[in-house]
């Protein structure tokens, strides 16, 4: 499939995405009196600007970030299965909210969510220069996550139903928390993210090659490590901190992408993967909304799993030996 | 230029050999023999700079003064690296792994067999297949040295006599050739084979606990072995 008809279809999904919903935007009124100065209907501008616009670019801006956190741990970790959940970064946030909800700190979710991701970050900053290999790190994230659900296992034993059930709804996750102000930081990070990505694509690409060969040829492992853990963690901080802690996203979208472009190297991947994960995020919230206006509130991290857990099966099955 | 070792000491935390000062002449083959676990791939790693010494100083004595393995960039222009088993699981096409090294068609000048395979992805090809390609990678990227761990290793008969033809080819542009194996019987052909100017700067040494021993490049397949024990 085309990159520019996945754009296209990323465009489209963004502009339905905004366009529909439970309350009938009158779109030409609204853009009409946008134009000329006339009267606006506020609440339809209020609902447009607050609710629509954050929650949809909320929804691609993340989808994009984390097909590309995916595309990058699975180079770094060379492991088809690895996602930007494997540094324990997600986990960090799960144990800020839960300590903030079931201890019941006065704390907003997201901001709890974020001390707790930069915690371990801090934590894997420090140890960085101990993290020799990939391997260690791989390790270092997934005690973090055992660590982590210990912890708040302890902490539900005794908490009351109503943090108990704010835990679990922060948990689910969703697009639909974002304000105007966080959807922009998300695009911030993305510019960032992608200006990064496209400036080391020659690396990442060496280094598929091999550990050794790759800094024979002129990767200097440590600082592209270093570089790799502490941009990881800030974008998934941020990301979760807005979002909860999204499954399947990151792991699925280079796979969905590979599934159609094989052969590619990292420059073409990071624009492929960066559209991809956009489209995905625009569809599944495009489930959520829709199960929402049936009344059946079905949660985002329920539908990725659902539609993503059998797309990584299969292309696993299709291609067991080959993947990038 | 020459590749000079000056008390050089390889291993991890604990040396693996004595301290080994030795200068390897530029234009030549130079092939390390040793049982396994003598320390044939850290001797290798230490000399790419991929690990560093644990005490010495590997250089290349170039005209403008030397070059130390412990600077990367510079390094990786003279010195250029063949692992064992060609990567695995790699997106890349042949051109683009060649790409990311050099113009693509300056390796097919040298070695046209690679052009039905420029399109196809690395991990897709044989191993005697993605075998060549690494080594013509490694020639784009350096003219000077290039370092083979047991590249034969996984080779059929066929890969092997084309992974040697492009290691002369390597020679007749002026290249130097270091290389660690097991394949003694590929070593005594080539040997054999090998032009008088060639064989003159180039050695067979046998590394073991007590540093690198010389073998005579016109030894006998029994004596290689023997001296390997």
């Amino acid at each position: 499939m085309k990159t520019r008809l996945v754009f296209l279809l990323m465009l489209l999904a963004l502009c339905l995405h905004v366009a529909l919903g439970e309350v009938d935007i009158a779109w030409g009124a609204l853009l009409g009196a946008l134009l000329t100065g006339g009267e606006v209907n506020e609440l339809h501008a209020t609902i447009v600007k607050e609710v629509r616009v954050p929650r949809a670019t909320t929804a691609m801006v993340s989808g994009t970030l984390l097909g590309w956190l995916g595309l990058l741990m699975q180079t770094w970790f060379r492991n088809p299965l690895a996602g930007p959940g494997v540094l324990g970064i997600t986990s960090g946030g799960s144990l800020g909210v839960a300590l903030a909800v079931l201890l019941g700190l006065a704390l907003p979710a997201w901001m709890a969510a974020a001390v707790g991701c930069f915690a371990v970050l801090l934590l894997i900053g420090v140890g960085a220069r101990r993290f020799v290999s990939p391997v260690t790190t791989l390790v270092f994230g997934l005690m973090i996550s055992y660590a982590v659900s210990a912890v708040v296992t302890v902490l539900q034993s005794s908490a009351t139903a109503e943090a108990l059930q704010t835990y679990v709804f922060w948990g689910m996750g969703t697009f639909g928390k974002a304000s105007l102000l966080q959807a922009i930081s998300c695009m911030t990070l993305q510019l960032l993210l992608g200006m990064w990505m496209m400036r080391r694509a020659k690396w990442l690409d060496m280094w598929t090659l091999g550990e050794d060969l790759a800094q024979t040829m002129g990767v200097p492992k440590a600082r592209l490590h270093l570089e790799i853990l502490l941009i990881t963690g800030l974008v998934l901080g941020v990301v979760t901190s807005v979002c909860g802690p999204l499954a399947f996203l990151g792991l699925a979208t280079p796979h969905v992408y590979r599934f159609f472009h094989p052969k590619r190297g990292h420059l073409d991947a990071i624009q492929g993967i960066g559209m991809w994960g956009g489209l995905l995020a625009l569809l599944a919230d495009g489930v959520v909304r829709w199960t929402d206006s049936m009344a059946m509130h079905w949660p985002l991290n329920a539908v990725l799993a659902i539609l993503g857990a059998p797309v990584v099966l299969a292309v696993l099955w299709k291609r067991t030996h080959d993947w990038s | 230029m020459n590749l000079v070792l000056n008390n050089v000491n390889v291993g991890h935390k604990h040396p693996l050999t004595g301290p080994l000062t030795m200068s390897f002449g530029a234009g030549g083959m130079h092939v390390v023999l040793g049982a396994n676990g003598a320390g044939k791939t850290t001797l290798l790693r230490t000399v790419l700079g991929v690990q560093a010494p644990l005490a010495g100083h590997i250089t290349l004595d170039e005209r403008s003064g030397f070059l130390d393995a412990s600077d990367p960039r510079a390094w990786g222009k003279h010195v250029a690296f063949v692992p064992s088993m060609p990567p695995k699981h790699v997106g890349l096409t042949v051109a683009e792994v060649l790409s990311l090294s050099g113009p693509w068609e300056q390796a097919l000048s040298h070695h046209p067999q690679l052009e039905p395979w420029l399109n196809q992805r690395l991990s897709t090809l044989s191993d005697g297949q993605a075998q060549q390609v690494m080594v013509a990678r490694a020639m784009l990227q350096s003219k000077d040295w290039l370092m083979l761990d047991e590249p034969t290793a996984f080779l059929d008969v066929r890969g092997q006599r084309h992974l040697w033809g492009m290691l002369t080819t390597h020679l007749n542009r002026g290249g130097s050739v270091m290389m660690a194996t097991h394949d003694l019987r590929g070593v005594h052909r080539w040997m054999q084979e090998a032009s008088a100017d060639v064989l003159e700067v180039s050695s067979i040494h046998v590394l073991s606990s007590s540093g690198l021993s010389p073998l005579a490049t016109d030894a006998s397949l029994d004596a290689m072995e023997e001296a390997q024990g």
